[in-house]
């Protein structure tokens, strides 16, 4: 119960900081990292009851659930087919790249495929954790993923999709495309 | 729809939590894999769809969000940290690529389907949906779609995710 008690207070410390220096993925990562520095500094190996997992799960589950209502719905219905393909195309290119490195070896089925499926880095966190793969390599997976995203991806996405916009505008509105 | 009163704001939350408490429950007891995560983005979208109103705040999210890591950090070990170091830079380039194949997507949408090119490419990128959607906006994406598409691809592979891979996973040749 003691153990129960300071593993989750420090979680939710590690929590609050990672969300307040606003990293990506931070209340997980924050929680991670301290109860990871906890577990490999102590000399006793700390354990919780895994339905608070499990209540971790439920409750990442129920966000992502009442997030999806009719208005997600028909936006998507408006583009469904591009949208459609949009889906799969990103999922099978996961699964392909995922089992790439499963066969190559570098770590188990599971945990490549998980930790290099492009969903939610809580998400597939949660599933992974339940079927078996390893939590933490998931998790670090993911991480590398968001901040390649976040930090690496907006030096030329950002500039590729300004100048795509001004050159929608210069056709749509004539002599409209400015270059500021 | 609105909830103008407080009170209701809370009846409104507590349904949703009732709602993926009994589906992620009925996971776990049904030995569905990941049956707690799925059961309750279904039992949440139930509520959801039964009732239309405001999504779960944030801090729910937060909240499970932190126990999910703390649970992850408790499986820490010295060994890990050797595997992730020498894990460092395959799943470089296995992001890398995923990126690149979402930037092989975002010009078949641009080219295939007409999409404005900040629309596909921000809909078609494999990153946080929270932050894609903020950045979207400011290159003059169309947010809505973008949000759109990326709830629908974490919602499929969370829901479809678990059963399909479990499945590939005892068609795995060493399995």
């Amino acid at each position: 119960m003691t153990d129960t008690l300071l593993v989750l207070a420090i979680g939710a410390v590690g929590g609050l900081v990672g969300g307040a220096v606003r990293m990506p993925g931070g209340s997980m990562l924050g929680a991670m990292a301290a109860v990871g520095i906890l577990q490999l500094t102590s000399s006793v190996r700390f354990e919780i009851a895994p339905q608070w997992a499990v209540l971790g799960q439920i409750l990442v589950g129920a966000v992502i659930g009442s997030t999806l209502d009719r208005h997600m719905i028909a936006s998507f219905r408006s583009v469904l087919v591009p949208g459609a393909v949009a889906v799969a195309s990103t999922l099978l290119a996961g699964i392909l790249i995922g089992s790439a490195f499963a066969i190559l070896g570098f770590a188990d089925p599971l945990t490549s495929l998980f930790g290099l499926a492009p969903g939610g880095m809580a998400e597939m966190t949660a599933a992974a954790i339940s079927l078996g793969a390893s939590g933490p390599l998931v998790a670090s997976m993911h991480v590398l993923r968001v901040v390649a995203v976040i930090v690496v991806l907006p030096m030329f996405l950002r500039p590729a999709a300004r100048r795509a916009l001004k050159r929608q505008e210069g056709h749509e509105i004539p002599g409209g495309g400015r270059d500021d | 729809m609105r909830f103008p009163i407080e009170g209701e704001r809370t009846g409104r939350n507590l349904t949703l939590l009732a709602g993926a408490f009994a589906g992620g429950i009925a996971g776990e007891l049904l030995r569905v894999p990941a049956g707690a995560v799925l059961g309750a983005v279904l039992g949440a979208l139930a509520v959801n769809l039964g009732r239309p109103g405001p999504r779960l705040p944030r801090p729910f999210r937060e909240v499970g969000k932190v126990l999910l890591g703390t649970v992850v950090g408790l499986s820490f070990a010295p060994e890990l940290l050797g595997t992730v170091a020498q894990l460092l830079l395959p799943v470089s380039i296995g992001i890398l690529l995923l990126i690149l194949a979402g930037l092989g997507v975002a010009l078949l949408l641009h080219h295939g389907f007409g999409w404005d090119m900040p629309t596909a490419l921000y809909a078609s990128t494999p990153g946080g949906l929270s932050e894609l959607a903020l950045t979207s906006e400011e290159v003059g994406a169309r947010a809505h779609v973008v949000i759109a598409v990326h709830t629908v691809r974490v919602v499929t592979i969370v829901l479809l995710g678990p059963p399909a891979l479990t499945l590939l996973i005892g068609l795995w040749p060493e399995a």
